[in-house]
């Protein structure tokens, strides 16, 4: 009896201790704070200041750098900075116009190529990838490269949902998925296509498949991620 | 009255209730694939057991173990694949039974071996059946207290908890009750004692933020059942070699 009381008791602390750990955690994640600690902010490396339109490095010194939602932007000076911070997303949008003529921020460490390399023209991709909570349940139309038929799709793993809960192609296209995780390792499980990858936080997966068969595919994590891993599901959708 | 009371009393009707309900909580979100799914698995480890009991050890049994092996497999292998692999290692799980033994007793939990081996080609386990963490808890409890497993419940959450806590990953957020409550404490498989209890717990714990850490795509708690399960091989000081039933 004595034993069970015991036992009992320290189940029921560790239990008490954890949901309190949970919601603290819970709270970050789902608010999608990026934490600096834990997720390591990637480097955008635009040469142009996006407020200002001046070269950075040039007449204006060296610059100065500002993150934000995980990337990190450069700037003239400081006085951008705080022009940026009031419309962000407008300034985003003229740094990723940029990046076909500047792109930087495909950092070789931190790439892993399942399928293929990634080229110049991938990592502009990239610059659609939100890991903000903004893409949560969304729909993502994928984005079309120069050549036709190629889509590029950023993918983001948490626990325990992915970025999109809908990816979207026609069938016939190539598809490469960008994957990453922001915490813990996941898994992209497509079964139909055969596609069995590990992401991972700070690393980007690279799946390419040609989507030759049309229907709606189960796309799952088959990497044991945590209490709520059975639920982590989204939808590959293939139209004729 | 008294057959009911008798068939309630018993452990594995117990874990078999247990694992019915939990079945039960996914079905509105699985379907009829799932149920098709836990059924296929159940009946070919029913099958498949009672067959080799028959032919090997001359002998009828009431196959509640291989049900629940079947539920575990059907339950934790994702139900999208092809039938065929909810077969083979349904089959695996039951056959390791039989072929791993030391003094004729097997060595792995079978549900547990069958989900290492499709871990190992790489397929998926959703853990679907871990449908209801509250009801695995409450149960779970009742039974680690009741076959006398608790150590090795302890030993798992101490060491589990500590070290997914010191490298700032919450241990409630990446543990699997269904793994301590049902697959950890298999009786046959697992030793009994204080301290034996607290090894094996442990050395499962530890085993599975070494695999978090380095290998997390090969599913973190079924290898370290698998290495736990070896460990009381060891302990139980038994010589390894004896192939075969009686």
């Amino acid at each position: 009896m004595r034993k069970a009381f015991i036992f009992a008791s320290v189940i029921a602390l560790l239990f008490c201790a954890g949901y309190v750990f949970a919601e603290q955690g819970h709270e970050s994640s789902t608010m999608g704070h990026i934490n600096e600690e834990t997720t390591p902010a990637v480097e955008v490396g635009n040469k142009i200041c996006p407020v200002s339109g001046e070269e950075i490095g040039g007449a204006m010194g060296p610059g100065t750098q500002y993150e934000y939602q995980g990337k990190v932007y450069n700037f003239c000076c400081t006085g951008c900075i705080e022009e940026f911070k009031k419309d962000p997303e407008k300034y985003v949008k003229i740094v990723e116009q940029e990046m076909p003529q500047h792109m930087g921020m495909g950092e070789e460490d931190g790439h892993e190529g399942h399928h293929h390399m990634m080229g110049e023209k991938d990592e502009d991709m990239m610059m659609g990838m939100d890991k903000g909570p903004s893409m949560m349940g969304q729909h993502q139309e994928p984005m079309m490269t120069d050549e036709a038929q190629v889509k590029e799709i950023n993918l983001e793993a948490y626990q325990f949902a992915f970025s999109q809960d809908t990816i979207i192609v026609n069938k016939g296209d190539t598809v490469k998925i960008h994957a990453t995780s922001r915490d813990v390792p996941h898994g992209v499980f497509i079964k139909e296509y055969g596609i069995n990858e590990k992401v991972e936080k700070g690393k980007i997966t690279d799946i390419e498949f040609v989507a030759d068969k049309a229907g709606e595919f189960d796309i799952l994590c088959s990497v044991y991620c945590g209490r709520g891993h059975q639920n982590m599901k989204a939808k590959l959708v293939v139209e004729e | 009255m008294d057959k009911w009371k008798s068939f309630i009393k018993n452990k594995k009707n117990q874990v078999i209730l247990l694992l019915s309900f939990l079945c039960i909580i996914k079905i509105p979100e699985g379907g009829m694939r799932f149920v098709l799914w836990i059924a296929g698995g159940v009946l070919t480890c029913v099958l498949l057991d009672v067959l080799l009991n028959k032919v090997f050890r001359k002998k009828k049994i009431t196959p509640q173990s291989a049900i629940i092996t079947g539920f575990i497999v059907s339950g934790i292998l994702d139900y999208s694949l092809d039938w065929y692999l909810l077969v083979v290692f349904s089959a695996v799980a039951i056959l390791s039974k039989f072929i791993i033994q030391i003094k004729n007793k097997h060595v792995f939990n079978p549900a547990n071996f069958g989900l290492f081996a499709a871990a190992l080609f790489r397929q998926p386990l959703t853990w679907n059946i871990e449908s209801n963490i509250y009801l695995i808890i409450a149960a779970g409890i009742y039974i680690a207290l009741s076959i006398k497993k608790w150590p090795h419940v302890l030993g798992f959450l101490l060491v589990f908890s500590a070290a997914f806590y010191f490298s700032g990953i919450n241990p409630l957020n990446m543990i699997s009750w269904f793994f301590v409550f049902v697959m950890l404490i298999e009786p046959k498989t697992s030793g009994f004692g204080t301290w034996k209890g607290l090894s094996f717990g442990g050395i499962a714990g530890l085993t599975s933020f070494i695999m978090f850490k380095f290998m997390p795509q090969i599913d973190i708690f079924v290898t370290s059942l698998i290495v736990a399960n070896i460990f009381n091989a060891i302990v139980g000081n038994v010589k390894f070699g004896q192939i075969g039933g009686k």
